[in-house]
C-alpha cells in the first residue's frame, strides 16, 4: 500500500509546486505562429508560403484589432512582395500602411516604413528617389567618418546610401563606403549580409578604378563565401553576376558565361525575374560573341518567355 | 513602501537565491530518481529476474507457436519460460526451458509435458503435468517427453476430402440453378397447378356420378339403357353387315389411323412422365432459391442500415476534424510549453521565434 501511495504523493506534490504558465489568447498564438512560419519560409526562399502565412497572420491580427501585429504582418507582406517582384502590390500595401500609421506609432515604425519605401524604389529602378528619401535619415559623422549618434536603423541607412551612391556614380560614393566600413559590424550578431554587401561595394570600387581587379575578385569570393555560409541565394546570385561582369571586363567570355549561367539558375529559383532578364540578356550577348548559335537561340527563347510572363 | 508592495506582488521564487532554487530543483530530481529506482526494483521483483532457475530439455517434431517468450505452466501457474530453440542432427526441434527453482518440486520423474491446443494458432504454452509427490524430483538437465497437438497441416489434410465433396455438390447445384430461368419456372409451376386442379375436379365429378363417365360408372338405369342400345346396335349391325363389308377398307384405314394416334399417345405419355420428373426437380431447386432470396433481402436490409449509420458518421466528420484540430493545437501548446521547462529547455533549442523580417539590405 505504501509503495503505491508514495509515488502518488510525490506526483501530487510535484503538480502542486508548479503554477500554470501564462497563456496568450489562441487568436494571438495562431497569428504569431503564422508570422514565425512566414519568417522561416522567407528565410528559406519559399516566398509563396511566406506570403500565405503573412496574409493569414494579418487576417488574424485584424480579427483582434492588434495594431502592432497588423503593422508587422503588413511590413513582412510588403517585403515579400518586393522580393518576388510584385511591385504594384507592394506599393499599394505600403501606401495603405503609411495611411494608417501616425505619429503615435513611434519613430521606429516610421523609420521602418521609410526604409521599406527605399527598398521598393530601388526595386522600381528609381535610385535617385530612394536616395532623396534617405537623405533626411542620415546620421551625423565625426571627422573620422564614424557615426556620432546613430539609431537602430543607422546601419541600414548608411548601407543603402553607399549602395545607391555607387549605383548612381556619385563622387562621394567612396566616402559613403568608408562610412559603411567604419561601422563595427562584429558588435551585433546577424550583420553577415551587411558585411558581404560591404565587400561587394569595395570590390566594385576597386573594379571601377581598375577594371578586372584581382583584389576586387578576391573580395567578391569572400562575399560569396559569406552568402554560401548563410545559404542566402539572392546574395549568391548577385555576387556571381558581379564576378561574371568582372570576368567580362577581362574578356574571359567562357568564364563569364559559366558564372552568368550559375546566377541564372538561382535567379529563376528565387523568382527574381528582373535579375533573370538582365542575366539572360548578358548571356545572349556573350554567346553571340562566342559564336554559339544554339545557346543564343536557347537563351533568346528563355528571355522572350520571361518577358511575356512579366507582361 | 512602494518597493515593499512590489516585492509582495512578485512570486516568492524570484526572491530566492539561485543556489536555493537549484537545491529545490535537486530535491525534485532526486525524488523523481528515487521513484524511478523504486519502480524498477518492483518490476525486477515481479518479473522473477533474480530467481534461481532449473533447466530442462524437450524434443518436438514441430515447434508450432513456440518462441523464446513461450511460458511454461504447471497446474495453471506460470512457472518458467522457454530459453532457447534449436534443431538436432535428427531434424527434431530441441526446446530448452527453465522452471523457477521454487516450483521444481512439482516436476517429478513421471511428469509429462504437452503443448497447449491453442499452439496451432500461435498461442503456445508448455503445460507440465505435476507428477506424483512420492516419486523423486526430476533432476536439472533432464529430458521431458512432450505430447504434441495436431498441426494445422494435419487438420487441413483431414478436412480436405470433406471440403472437396462439398465443393462438388455446390458446383452441381450451381449448374442446375444456372440452367433454370425463373420466368419459365413460374409459368410451368402455374400450368401444373391448373392441371392438378382440373384433374381433382374431374375425379370428384366422376366419383359423384356426374357427367357421362360418372353416370356410366355409377347409374344402373343408364347401364341398362346402354346394354339395350348395344343389342339394338347388334341388330342394326347384322342388318347392315353387307353394307359394312363394303366399308372394310375404310375401317382398315380408320384402324391404321387409330394405331398411329395410339403411338402418339404413348409418346405423349412418356413426355408427361419426363415433365413430371422435371417438375419435381424444379420444386426441389425452388426451395433453396427461396432461401437465397431471403438471404439476399436480409443482406440488402443490412446494407441499408449500414449506409444509414455511415451517413450519420460522415455528417459528424467536420465536427470531428474541428475537434482534432483543437486537440492538435492544444498538444502543440503543451509541447511548446514543456520544451521551456528544465531540463528539456537545456537540451532542445528554442524554436525560431522571430516574427519580424529585419531591414533587407539592398544586396540583391
Amino acid at each position: 500500500m505504501c509503495r503505491i501511495l508514495l509515488p502518488l504523493t510525490l506526483c501530487i506534490l510535484l503538480v502542486a509546486c508548479a503554477s500554470p504558465l501564462p497563456q496568450k489568447p489562441k487568436a494571438f498564438n495562431d497569428a504569431e505562429q503564422n508570422m514565425q512560419r512566414g519568417a522561416t519560409a522567407y528565410a528559406n526562399d519559399e516566398y509563396h508560403l511566406a506570403a500565405n502565412a503573412f496574409t493569414n497572420a494579418l487576417d488574424l491580427y485584424q480579427s483582434i484589432d492588434d495594431g502592432s501585429g497588423i503593422f508587422e504582418a503588413s511590413v513582412n507582406l510588403i517585403e515579400t512582395s518586393i522580393t518576388v517582384g510584385n511591385l504594384a502590390a507592394a506599393r499599394q500595401g505600403l501606401q495603405r500602411l503609411i495611411g494608417v500609421t501616425d505619429e503615435r506609432s513611434g519613430m521606429d515604425a516610421a523609420m521602418r516604413l521609410k526604409l521599406l519605401e527605399v527598398r521598393l524604389l530601388h526595386a522600381e529602378q528609381r535610385p535617385q528617389q530612394a536616395l532623396d528619401l534617405l537623405q533626411p535619415l542620415w546620421p551625423a559623422f565625426d571627422e573620422g567618418q564614424r557615426v556620432i549618434q546613430g539609431g537602430a536603423h543607422s546601419l541600414a541607412v548608411i548601407a543603402a546610401s553607399a549602395r545607391l551612391k555607387q549605383q548612381l556614380g556619385h563622387a562621394d560614393a567612396d566616402l559613403w563606403i568608408r562610412r559603411f566600413a567604419n561601422i563595427d559590424l562584429d558588435s551585433t550578431a546577424g550583420n553577415e549580409r551587411y558585411r558581404a554587401l560591404l565587400l561587394r561595394l569595395q570590390a566594385q570600387q576597386l573594379n571601377d578604378a581598375s577594371p578586372g581587379s584581382i583584389e576586387g575578385e578576391r573580395l567578391l569570393h569572400e562575399a560569396l563565401n559569406i552568402y554560401r555560409d548563410l545559404v542566402y541565394r539572392r546574395g549568391i546570385a548577385a555576387t556571381l553576376q558581379q564576378l561574371a561582369q568582372l570576368r567580362l571586363q577581362r574578356n574571359e567570355l567562357r568564364a563569364a558565361d559559366n558564372l552568368y549561367q550559375r546566377a541564372l539558375k538561382i535567379h529563376l529559383w528565387t523568382l527574381n525575374s528582373g535579375a533573370a532578364v538582365e542575366v539572360l540578356e548578358a548571356l545572349v550577348d556573350i554567346n553571340r560573341q562566342l559564336g554559339d548559335q544554339a545557346n543564343v537561340a536557347l537563351f533568346s527563347a528563355q528571355l522572350e518567355q520571361l518577358k511575356q510572363d512579366k507582361r | 513602501m512602494s518597493d515593499r508592495q512590489n516585492n509582495s506582488r512578485v512570486h516568492y521564487i524570484h526572491r530566492l537565491s539561485v543556489a536555493f532554487q537549484q537545491r529545490i530543483v535537486g530535491v525534485f530530481v532526486l525524488a523523481a530518481v528515487l521513484v524511478i529506482a523504486g519502480l524498477v526494483l518492483m518490476q525486477i521483483q515481479s518479473s522473477h529476474l533474480l530467481d534461481d532457475r532449473v533447466v530442462y530439455d524437450t524434443y518436438l517434431a514441430n515447434a508450432q507457436g513456440i518462441s523464446s517468450e513461450t511460458r511454461v505452466n504447471i497446474s495453471g501457474i506460470d512457472v518458467g519460460q522457454v530459453e532457447s530453440i534449436d534443431i538436432t542432427d535428427e531434424n527434431k526441434v530441441h526446446v530448452r526451458f527453465f522452471v523457477y527453482q521454487r516450483f521444481q518440486r512439482l516436476v517429478r520423474t513421471d511428469s509429462k509435458a504437452e503443448l497447449s491446443k491453442l499452439s496451432v494458432i500461435g498461442n503456445a504454452v508448455i503445460i507440465i503435468r505435476a507428477g506424483s509427490h512420492e516419486l523423486p524430483m526430476m533432476p536439472p538437465g533432464s529430458t521431458i517427453f512432450t505430447e504434441e497437438p495436431m498441426t494445422i497441416d494435419e487438420l487441413i489434410a483431414n478436412l480436405t476430402p470433406a471440403v472437396t465433396n462439398l465443393n462438388t455438390i455446390v458446383e452441381k447445384i450451381a449448374a442446375v440453378v444456372e440452367v433454370i430461368e425463373p420466368g419459365q419456372l413460374k409459368s410451368t409451376a402455374d400450368d401444373m397447378s391448373a392441371i392438378v386442379s382440373n384433374m381433382r375436379q374431374l375425379s370428384q365429378q366422376i366419383s359423384e356420378g356426374r357427367g357421362l363417365v360418372g353416370r356410366l360408372a355409377y347409374d344402373q338405369q343408364l347401364e341398362n339403357q346402354v346394354s339395350d342400345v348395344i343389342s339394338d346396335i347388334g341388330g342394326i349391325v347384322r342388318s347392315t353387315a353387307p353394307a359394312a363389308r363394303k366399308l372394310d377398307p375404310l375401317v382398315q384405314d380408320t384402324q391404321d389411323l387409330i394405331g398411329a394416334i395410339n403411338e402418339n399417345m404413348q409418346k405423349i405419355e412418356a413426355l408427361l412422365v419426363q415433365a413430371e420428373a422435371r417438375v419435381r426437380e424444379v420444386a426441389g431447386v425452388l426451395q433453396p432459391a427461396e432461401t437465397l432470396m431471403n438471404k439476399s433481402n436480409r443482406i440488402a436490409d443490412d446494407v441499408k442500415v449500414t449506409s444509414a449509420v455511415l451517413s450519420q458518421e460522415v455528417r459528424h466528420l467536420p465536427d470531428m476534424i474541428n475537434k482534432m484540430q483543437n486537440l492538435l493545437d492544444s498538444t502543440n501548446r503543451t509541447i511548446q510549453n514543456a520544451q521551456q521547462v528544465w531540463p528539456l529547455s537545456t537540451v532542445i533549442p528554442p524554436a525560431d521565434s522571430e516574427t519580424r523580417l529585419p531591414n533587407q539590405p539592398l544586396d540583391d
